[in-house]
Parts: C-alpha cells; structure tokens; sequence
C-alpha cells in the first residue's frame, strides 16, 4: 500500500468518514485527523503533498494557524482551507496573503473537488522532487511575516462563532 | 515478523571483522548482525545508500595504508558478501524513494531549529526509506545502525516511535 499523499484535519466525523469513503472508492489513500495535534503528528512524519484543513478546529488555534505550520515545517506542501463558515472574502483575503493556496466553503461539490485535487497531489509524489517547485515555495515561505499572518488570521476569526 | 532496516555502519563492522585479528568490537556487533541475518522470521531491506555508503567505506579502507589487513582479499570478500546478500534475497534493496531527500532536509532543519540536535542528511535519508516502508507495510521497523547519536533522534521526535525503532550496535 502507498503511504497516503493527501492529510485530511476536520474535527466532523461525518466529514471525515464521508471523505475516507470516498477515496477508498476511487482507490485513493488518506490520512486523517479529527485534532490539531494529531494532525500536525501526522503530517510531520507523512510531509503530505496535500494538507486539507477545516478552519474551525476544537481548541484556540484554527485551521489558518495550522496550516501555515504545516507549510513551515514543508514550504512545498500544498496546503488547502475548508469551512462551513467563512465567508469566501475572508477565506480568499489569506489566499492573497500567500498564506494558503486554496480556500474552498464547503458545500456539496466539494467532495469532487478536493478529490481532484488529492489525484493531482498522488502524482507530484509519484514523481522525483521538482527541485526548483521546492526551492521557490522555500524562499516564498521565508517571505511570510508573522505580523501578516496575525492580521489574516484575527480577520477571519470575526466570522467564526466562539472564536 | 520483524522489518529490519540496514544502514552501512553495522555491515561494516561485520566485514571488519572477518580479518584475521580484528577488533573485538567488530566481532561483537557482526554477531548481532548475523543474528539478524540468520533470523526466519526477519525481514531485511536497505536502500541505495546504504550500498553505496557501504561500497565506498569498503574502498576507503582499501585504500587506507594502515588498514593492512583491508587488502584486496578483503574488500573483494566484503563486497562480494553484500551481492550475495542481494541477490538471494537475504537483504532487499528498496525501491527508490524519490522524495527521500526532500524529506530529509525538513528533518535535519527541524532538529537544528526545534531541538538544537544534529541529524545529518544521510542518516535523515535512511529515516526516510525506513519510514515510508513501515507507513506502507503497515508495520514498525527497527533501523539498525552504528550511530549512537542517530538512535537519539526519536527522543525528542516521539511522532516517528509509532512507525520506527532505532537500535544503535556499538
């Protein structure tokens, strides 16, 4: 069996099993994560291809926060935001921001799509390092400020309830 | 059935000791690596850079004017045993991992940045290969190596213990 290229972090089980289903119908593997810390465990020994994140994580740090250090331990680790209650403005001001590379709201087509994305990433692992992809999204990550990553994240966190 | 996953150092050490009045030390840990060799129920495999390391420190010796017991002979017999090896089956060589260096790079920085601990590249390479094949084979593999400070890496990242042991032969 492949070691999974894709990590999915989303504190819904119904999310979780609806898309671990899916994937093994397409003969996909996924790793999973139903928490912050199992994710990153996770994530630091796999280096996924692919991290999806659900923005609303149990605890005070949320999905942005996870995400940027998943890309900051891997620079070239695609790293996609998923929420029920963002809306698309705020999750495509950290799209802009360079912090994420793909905000999606979940919705009923999103399966297919992260699919897609998932077949993509299955590919990239396949093949040998691009070293310049890696090189470029290295020095891009060392371009990242923490001040713009605050800023990004306490805009977002004004949508989200219980924030 | 245990997965054992080689690097060069241990293999060294038993070619070491088949000169004719080798180091006690040597004799010591190639025991335990036949051991592992001899074992029905082991699984062994390394990768390319384990035989690449193992083939150039076999030379080195070769070459090194106070080894005189690393002659010809010797290196022709070490070199010969780890295609034997190969070629049976007793050890496999595995696939090319492909992303196994851009992996290792993320380990090394993060053991400097997070832990102040050295982990060099090619000791995080053989990190890589015995990680991915205990992810993939669904079971934990024990690194065998001769580098003490390589067994102490899984200290201070415990999220490899799941996946891996290191057991250092000294």
């Amino acid at each position: 069996m492949t070691q999974p290229s894709t990590l999915l972090i989303d504190d819904e089980q119904s999310v979780l099993d609806s898309l671990q289903n899916m994937f093994h119908k397409n003969a996909m593997g996924l790793d999973s994560a139903s928490s912050w810390d199992g994710g990153i465990q996770l994530f630091r020994v796999g280096l996924h291809e692919l991290v999806i994140a659900d923005y609303n994580l149990p605890g005070s740090k949320h999905g942005l926060l996870l995400l940027n250090e998943a890309r900051a331990f891997h620079p070239s680790t695609e790293v996609v935001l998923i929420s029920g209650w963002l809306p698309k403005e705020a999750g495509e001001a950290a799209q802009h921001a360079g912090l994420i590379d793909h905000f999606f709201v979940k919705w009923s087509g999103l399966p297919d799509l992260l699919l897609q994305l998932a077949r993509m990433a299955d590919e990239r692992a396949a093949a040998p390092s691009d070293w310049p992809t890696v090189a470029g999204a290295f020095l891009r990550q060392q371009k990242v400020k923490a001040r713009e990553l605050d800023r990004v994240d306490q805009l977002l966190r004004r949508h989200v309830p219980n924030t | 059935m245990g997965l054992f996953y080689f690097d060069a150092e241990p293999l060294l050490h038993r070619a070491d000791a088949c000169v004719a009045s080798p180091d006690p030390r040597c004799g010591h840990i190639g025991a335990k690596v036949d051991t592992i060799l001899t074992d029905k129920s082991a699984t062994r495999a390394m990768s390319e850079v384990t035989v690449g390391e193992y083939w150039s420190q076999v030379c080195i010796r070769w070459r090194d004017g106070n080894r005189r017991q690393h002659d010809r002979a010797w290196a022709e017999a070490a070199q010969g045993t780890i295609m034997k090896w190969i070629q049976s089956g007793v050890i496999t060589v595995l696939p090319i991992h492909s992303r196994a260096m851009d992996w290792a790079l993320t380990q090394v920085r993060a053991a400097t940045s997070e832990q102040s601990r050295n982990l060099r590249a090619w000791d995080a390479v053989h990190l890589a290969y015995a990680t991915k094949w205990a992810r993939e084979s669904g079971q934990k593999v024990e690194i065998v190596t001769g580098d003490r400070a390589f067994a102490g890496f899984l200290e201070v990242f415990p999220g490899f213990q799941q996946f891996v042991e290191i057991t250092a032969l000294t």
